[in-house]
């Protein structure tokens, strides 16, 4: 397994924890919005990979791009490593 | 061994957040002469057949023995809905306009008239030139605002199918954990206690009516203001808009403002299907002057606050330490909330919870909420969204700001 792969699950297993009790059907290339997400959820992910990787997405600038996917947002959070 | 006092499996007890709904209830009762409820509203393309409809409500209404009850105490002193063999039912008045443009001001009037019903759920609605406009009118003691969307949803289903997938469990009593609920009442009243140090621009309280402002955003603009906001940001985004706009209010009145103050509120359901009482808690937002009065700065501060309040995990501990607000009797716990440091109240609702792009037959063209305004803090900004159509619902006591000053705050708050 990648780096990049272990992060994606890592943030898929958040989703799961953020989403608990909710249909929602995880895949790495799934767009955000379509799994739940927003403004206070994606905070809960954003403190969940500080706790984890001590990398503070809130400081970072994120594009439209990096918070496309939990694949992509992996990538972003691998390059800030 | 832990103290855990017993309550009884077959009532449904009262969390926290549903204890401070029903004072919030009792304040407004007091000074408004009617209770807290919300609408929610969809503008369908064309008429239904309301004798139809009515039949069908009243009977998907009378699967839900818990619409006809109160609340209560039982005997370990925790309040319980108490359920009440009865056959209520709800009340449905209708009315035509000439003109789209009447149909808003026309439900306005009816909701005024026709909030403060004995059932927990009633119907209002507006027949337009081209379409119509249906309010269901919830008691906010038994439904939040995700709660009553599901509800309707639930009624679409059964219209369909004559099932409905909900099924209802009691709330057991939370008389457990009490270590845990006082740590979380330190931290909220640490976080209190910090607050209160700068003073807070309100409104003075007055008896009044509730009105309300509507803005409504095409899919293109919507799409526009969420690019703007950033994908994931549109609740700090739309919040320093609002925050902006309150201050501003206070500016015009030459008053001169100090920190302006916001509650907000979060669903806090696990699942999607939860139909009654209140499932949600709040966070607060607070800007000082030089931030409010700049929506980069206020984006850039609320952004730093929602961070740290979601990291502290003080929603959850607003939940848990409102379980021990419980024993507080209800004329006791409205003067506090009434006297709580909040300018205004402020709700970014999401995605609508009704998934169906029809209510019985008739094409939804859109949905929006209007929550009546408590008499404190007497100004509500809520925005909701409907398949990528942003609406948004200025709500406030006549009384305190005036029709153009509310025209005022919706211009700048939904100046998006």
């Amino acid at each position: 397994m990648t780096e990049i792969d272990a992060i994606t699950a890592f943030l898929a297993r958040e989703t799961e924890i953020i989403f608990t009790g909710r249909p929602v059907k995880i895949t790495p290339d799934a767009p955000l919005a379509s799994l739940g997400y927003d403004s206070m959820s994606f905070v809960e992910l954003m403190i969940a990979v500080e706790k984890k990787y001590s990398v503070k997405l809130i400081d970072k600038e994120l594009s439209p791009e990096d918070t496309r996917s939990l694949a992509s947002l992996a990538a972003r959070v691998k390059s800030l490593l | 061994m832990p103290l855990c006092l017993p309550y009884s499996r077959s009532k449904n007890y009262l969390g926290g957040i549903d204890w401070m709904i029903h004072a919030l209830d009792a304040s407004s009762r007091k000074m408004l002469g009617c209770g807290t409820s919300f609408a929610v509203v969809m503008e369908l393309a064309s008429p239904w057949n309301e004798e139809k409809l009515r039949n069908s409500f009243n009977h998907f209404c009378r699967r839900f023995p818990v619409l006809n009850g109160c609340a209560g105490r039982d005997w370990n002193l925790a309040p319980y809905w108490k359920k009440k063999a009865g056959s209520g039912r709800p009340s449905w008045v209708s009315q035509s306009v000439s003109s789209r443009a009447d149909g808003f001001s026309k439900l306005t009037e009816m909701l005024n008239q026709n909030s403060d019903n004995h059932f927990p759920v009633n119907v209002v609605s507006v027949l337009m030139p081209d379409s119509m406009l249906v309010s269901f009118i919830f008691d906010h003691r038994l439904f939040d605002a995700r709660g009553a969307e599901a509800f309707l949803a639930g009624f679409q289903e059964f219209q369909i199918s004559g099932l409905c997938s909900s099924e209802f469990k009691n709330a057991p009593a939370g008389l457990e954990d009490w270590s845990s609920k006082f740590a979380a009442g330190r931290k909220v009243n640490r976080r209190r206690i910090e607050d209160e140090k700068e003073p807070v621009s309100r409104l003075t309280a007055k008896p009044g009516q509730n009105c309300f402002f509507f803005k409504n955003f095409s899919a293109s603009e919507s799409a526009a203001i969420f690019a703007r906001a950033g994908q994931f940001s549109f609740l700090p985004y739309a919040l320093a808009g609002a925050m902006r706009a309150v201050y501003s209010l206070f500016e015009k009145r030459a008053e001169s403002p100090g920190s302006i103050a916001a509650s907000v509120t979060r669903d806090m359901r696990a699942g999607q299907t939860a139909y009654f009482f209140n499932h949600l808690s709040f966070l607060f937002f607070k800007l000082k002057p030089q931030a409010a009065r700049s929506r980069p700065a206020g984006f850039a501060e609320i952004q730093k606050q929602l961070y740290s309040q979601i990291k502290d995990k003080m929603p959850e501990a607003l939940a848990e330490a409102g379980m021990l607000l419980r024993i507080v009797p209800l004329f006791i716990l409205s003067n506090r909330i009434d006297s709580a440091p909040v300018t205004f109240s402020f709700a970014y609702l999401g995605d609508s919870a009704y998934k169906y792009d029809c209510l019985a037959g008739s094409p939804v063209m859109n949905i929006f909420h209007m929550p009546r305004i408590p008499p404190s803090p007497g100004l509500g900004i809520f925005f909701a969204q409907h398949r990528g159509k942003l609406n948004m619902t200025v709500s406030y006591i006549d009384s305190m700001i005036s029709a153009d000053e509310a025209a005022g705050i919706a211009a700048e708050a939904g100046d998006l």
